[in-house]
């Protein structure tokens, strides 16, 4: 992944829409409302999770967001919340529901659970950094007073990551002039690690040395200031309302008594 | 008497493990002047200017910025004197568009928003950089990513500027331009580099260091023309004062032709 690559989720930040010009701080507030009404269902919860992907999806079309490229950045946490949950269908073996004559267990509802949950999650987080960018998600975070040293550290962490990016480019690409291949041996990966953190250490060190240089005492000040306008409370209060109904009211739930049970 | 700018006492620095990367070396700069700091690969050039800014701390002697000693209760005071480019440019610009990088020095020092616009927009103008406000740093040229370093340090108005290789991984004509740009300067320099005929072009003194030690000081015009010194420093002299030799291991490749 080239640096050009990592930054490009960043880069729809700066397009103009209606989703764009919010502020952070009503995004960042909007996607905490969501993500609590999302974790606070039950275990077994599936169905009335669905209409939760309204969210991610309007704020993606909004905003101008490629769902390709939302997809291939949730492929990369897919991994870890399958993980999460896979065990579950081993070890909650009770039949729950029956759906056309199939017998779905315990374990296979909570584990369809624990995916959705992690798909709303992890999109709608990959939405509002597409649409605000890391460091406008952190100026956010300090004007809702969030502790300095956390939004100092998401700021630091973000630069160390196109450190990393940076010179594992540098590193892959002068393995495959020499190797011919870019496939390692577990042992050439290994070394390779251990030059790479040792290369991003020293170039970490060389920028926070010319941060010191250039004042920095700790606190990463932003040259715009926030602005909160009434599209803000606006949006904030239809994304609130809106995760609270469906909160309250599981609608696919109902629907589905009602095809059911006309 | 105007105190001096930047003034360097026996300063001594040994890594860690005990070697000795500075020793003894003494200097002192007027304000204003422009001093080159030469010498081969690893004679203690950035070593002694992270001294300076107090990255590295001296095991002997001191140094003093307009008369201020640098230690660790003065160091605020010191780094809002002295401006620092580093080597490697991309170490330098880490904020994600080119203004809020040029802002980050003055917000640092709590400057208003009104002014820091007027301020910031006036620096990138001042060294071809309009237009290029919300652009990320990382995908600026070579020569753009120099300028746009020297346009974060330059806002702060240090009195001495310390430039590391300004000149590395540059065109020649990033490098004219940045030469032009560093001449019309008029803080106090000091500017570490291979670069020996940017050297003559920006500066009027010129200390040779080898090795840790401070072995000539003078005229760039003489001290670089000394065939015997520069030999000993694994320096070359540089082309302009060399007298034009034709024999055959002066002649370039493309001048001899296929034999």
């Amino acid at each position: 992944m080239s640096l050009v690559d990592a930054s490009r989720l960043d880069r729809h930040a700066y397009v103009d829409s209606v989703i764009q010009r919010l502020d952070p701080r009503a995004k960042v507030l909007a996607t905490l409302v969501f993500i609590l009404a999302v974790v606070s269902f039950d275990k077994y919860t599936v169905s009335p999770l669905l209409p939760f992907l309204a969210f991610p999806v309007l704020i993606a079309v909004l905003g101008f967001v490629p769902f390709g490229l939302i997809a291939r950045r949730f492929a990369l946490a897919l991994p870890f919340i399958l993980l999460i949950g896979v065990f579950n269908p081993l070890l909650d073996r009770a039949v729950m529901v029956e759906v056309g004559g199939l017998q779905v267990s315990g374990g296979w509802m909570s584990f369809t659970s624990i995916f959705l949950r992690g798909l709303l999650c992890v999109t709608a987080g990959i939405v509002l950094i597409a649409t605000t960018s890391v460091p406008r998600i952190a100026e956010a975070l300090g004007g809702l007073r969030f502790p300095r040293v956390l939004v100092v550290q998401l700021l630091l962490l973000y630069r160390y990551l196109f450190v990393l990016m940076d010179e594992t480019g540098r590193m892959r690409r002068a393995r495959v002039l020499r190797a011919g291949t870019t496939k390692a041996s577990i042992r050439d990966a290994t070394g390779m690690l251990t030059t790479l953190l040792l290369r991003t250490v020293d170039r970490s060190e060389a920028i926070w040395r010319s941060m010191l240089v250039r004042g920095f005492d700790g606190e990463l000040r932003s040259p715009r200031r926030l602005h909160w306008h009434f599209s803000d409370t606006v949006f904030l209060v239809l994304v609130t309302t809106g995760c609270v109904f469906l909160r309250m009211n599981p609608i696919t739930t109902r629907l589905g008594g009602w095809i059911l049970n006309p | 008497m105007n105190p001096a700018a930047l003034d360097v006492r026996n300063a001594t620095y040994r890594y860690p493990d005990g070697t000795c990367a500075i020793e003894d070396v003494s200097f002192s700069i007027a304000p204003n002047e422009a001093v080159a700091l030469v010498g081969p690969s690893g004679a203690g050039k950035t070593t002694l200017m992270l001294c300076i800014v107090g990255f590295l701390r001296l095991a002997g002697g001191d140094i003093h910025v307009k008369e201020l000693q640098v230690g660790k209760k003065n160091l605020r005071q010191v780094r809002r004197d002295v401006g620092m480019i580093f080597q490697n440019a991309d170490d330098q610009l880490f904020m994600p568009t080119l203004y809020e990088d040029v802002a980050f020095g003055v917000l640092n020092r709590g400057m208003e928003p009104d002014d820091l616009d007027r301020k910031v927009r006036k620096a990138l103008a001042d060294r071809g950089l309009s237009g290029l406000e919300e652009k990320f740093p990382g995908h600026l040229s070579g020569g753009q990513k120099r300028l746009a370093s020297l346009a974060g340090v330059l806002i702060m108005e240090p009195g001495i500027l310390l430039l590391d290789e300004p000149s590395s991984n540059l065109d020649p004509k990033s490098r004219r331009q940045l030469i032009q740009q560093l001449d019309d300067l008029e803080n106090s320099r000091v500017l570490a580099s291979h670069d020996l005929e940017m050297v003559l072009d920006l500066c009027t003194r010129v200390l040779v260091l080898n090795r840790g030690r401070l072995v000539a000081e003078g005229d760039p015009a003489q001290i670089l023309a000394d065939t015997k010194l520069m030999e000993s420093c694994n320096l070359e002299v540089p082309h302009s004062l060399q007298p034009h030799r034709l024999d055959h291991h002066d002649t370039p490749r493309s001048r001899r032709g296929f034999r």
